[in-house]
């Protein structure tokens, strides 16, 4: 699959010196080892570039500026040349170094005209509403859904609205293109276990006989196919209760999917809710609410961490 | 507030690091704690190091982001004590034993006293001994 990055997703809120954000780093080693390949936009280099040349400047003016204030002091500098020492990452290179391929994407003549009636005619996944033009935006729109048909689909990496909104849907459907607003949505995307997702399947897998031998239509054979979009909240009796679309095998040739939530207490979890439950799309099934042993618990730790804070901030 | 913290010694501060409008702290054990200034009362989002109660979050490799209205803030990674923002464009802060880094910069054995704020980071820039802001909410727990 190609991966296209809009620069809102490199987390490059600072000088980059010789490796990437971590996040970024750790994800294009998952890709490069599922045989995925990154492209990015012309348009995603020259942002990028820009926002990194603005770091090197500081930096360069911060070296400057230490050299006159020890210069002031009579402290001997040796010569050099900031400019010598700070240098603008180059991206590419920095992608290609985690051993995954990469290519830089320029737009077409017709990504161009696509783009620029879009802005003009103020078409869609252009905002309505909005006086900006927001042309690079349309640009990196317009060469992701060309990439995706060439490559029969392809994912493209970016918080902006103008990619995000619903307004693109149909047509990066038509085109193969699925968007991702995080990291973590593209391992779903890309079939990538994530942390949260790890943690969810070994919750199921501690009360799976009971969901087996529950009114769920699951039976043995089943298995869980994939945990989506989880939020975890941390209540304060100690607990956790995580929050996630849910899909199953039901092992009798079905697929099951919910809207699950779990509460949890040291890797023991004690309610189940599966919530809109489909089989093969169709709801048919009524809520499902499993309950266990609730473990002991202590709100100790809770109340030491807090008290911590409280004696910290009067001292 | 008198604290040591990330080798640097802040005295008589009212927000010893401020990232964006949070507070971010660092208690005796050496676990941080974030805060969020930007409503009419503080929240804390990160309490000695874990999510703090209410707060949604989501798991990743090596620590949680904390998520609000379906938007992702910033991410927490405990064992490094780094703070990158993901929706929120910060520089990554990152509270090492010996320093406070902040983007590429890197603060260690200072000492900072009688200021509103101690360290400041915003989307401009980052400054060392600051007024503090208008329109924060008040530092309380």
């Amino acid at each position: 699959m190609k991966i296209l990055f809009n620069s809102d997703l490199l987390f490059a809120t600072s000088l980059i010196k010789d490796k990437l954000p971590r996040q970024v780093f750790d994800f294009l080693l998952g890709c490069r080892d599922k045989g995925h390949e990154i492209v990015i936009p012309l348009t995603t280099l020259l942002e990028f570039n820009k926002k990194q040349n603005e770091f090197v400047n500081k930096e360069i003016a911060a070296l400057n500026s230490a050299r006159s204030k020890l210069t002031d002091y009579g402290i001997k500098v040796e010569e050099f040349k900031p400019s010598d020492l700070v240098k603008p990452p180059d991206l590419i290179q920095l992608i290609k170094a985690t051993g995954i391929s990469c290519v830089l994407e320029e737009p077409t003549k017709n990504d161009y005209e696509n783009a620029h009636r879009r802005a003009c005619l103020k078409e869609s996944p252009h905002p309505p509403d909005t006086k900006s033009d927001e042309m690079r935006d349309l640009v990196i729109w317009e060469i992701s859904l060309r990439v995706a048909k060439e490559n029969s689909g392809a994912i493209l990496m970016s918080r902006d609205e103008v990619h995000i909104h619903h307004r693109g849907d149909k047509e990066a459907s038509e085109y193969g293109l699925i968007r991702c607003n995080s990291i973590e949505r593209a391992y779903e995307s890309l079939s990538i276990e994530t942390v949260s997702a790890q943690i969810i399947k070994k919750l199921i897998g501690k009360v799976w006989n009971e969901i087996i031998d529950s009114t769920l239509p699951i039976v043995d054979g089943g298995q869980v196919v994939s945990i989506t979009n989880p939020i975890f909240i941390n209540t304060d009796r100690e607990s956790s209760i995580v929050t996630c679309n849910a899909n199953f095998h039901t092992g009798n040739g079905k697929e099951l999917s919910s809207l699950l939530s779990i509460e949890f207490a040291d890797d023991h979890p004690f309610v189940f809710k599966f919530k809109d439950i489909k089989i093969n799309d169709t709801s048919s099934v009524e809520d499902v609410i499993l309950n266990f042993e609730k473990p002991v618990v202590s709100d100790a730790d809770l109340n030491e961490r807090l008290n911590n804070l409280k004696e910290l901030m009067r001292g | 507030m008198n604290l040591n913290m990330g080798n640097q010694r802040f005295e008589n501060v009212e927000i010893p690091l401020l990232w964006g409008k949070r507070a971010i702290l660092e208690d005796k054990k050496g676990r941080i704690s974030i805060i969020s200034l930007e409503g009419a009362e503080a929240v804390i989002e990160v309490l000695g190091s874990k999510p703090a109660p209410n707060i949604q979050y989501e798991l990743i490799k090596d620590g949680f982001k904390i998520i609000m209205n379906g938007q992702e803030l910033y991410s927490f990674s405990p064992g490094g004590r780094i703070i990158t923002g993901l929706s929120l464009k910060l520089p990554e802060c990152e509270i090492q034993s010996t320093g406070i880094r902040v983007g590429s910069n890197m603060f260690s054995g200072n000492m900072i006293m009688g200021f509103g704020v101690g360290i400041v980071v915003d989307e401009r820039g980052i400054g060392v001994g600051a007024p503090l802001p208008e329109g924060l909410a008040k530092l309380v727990v």
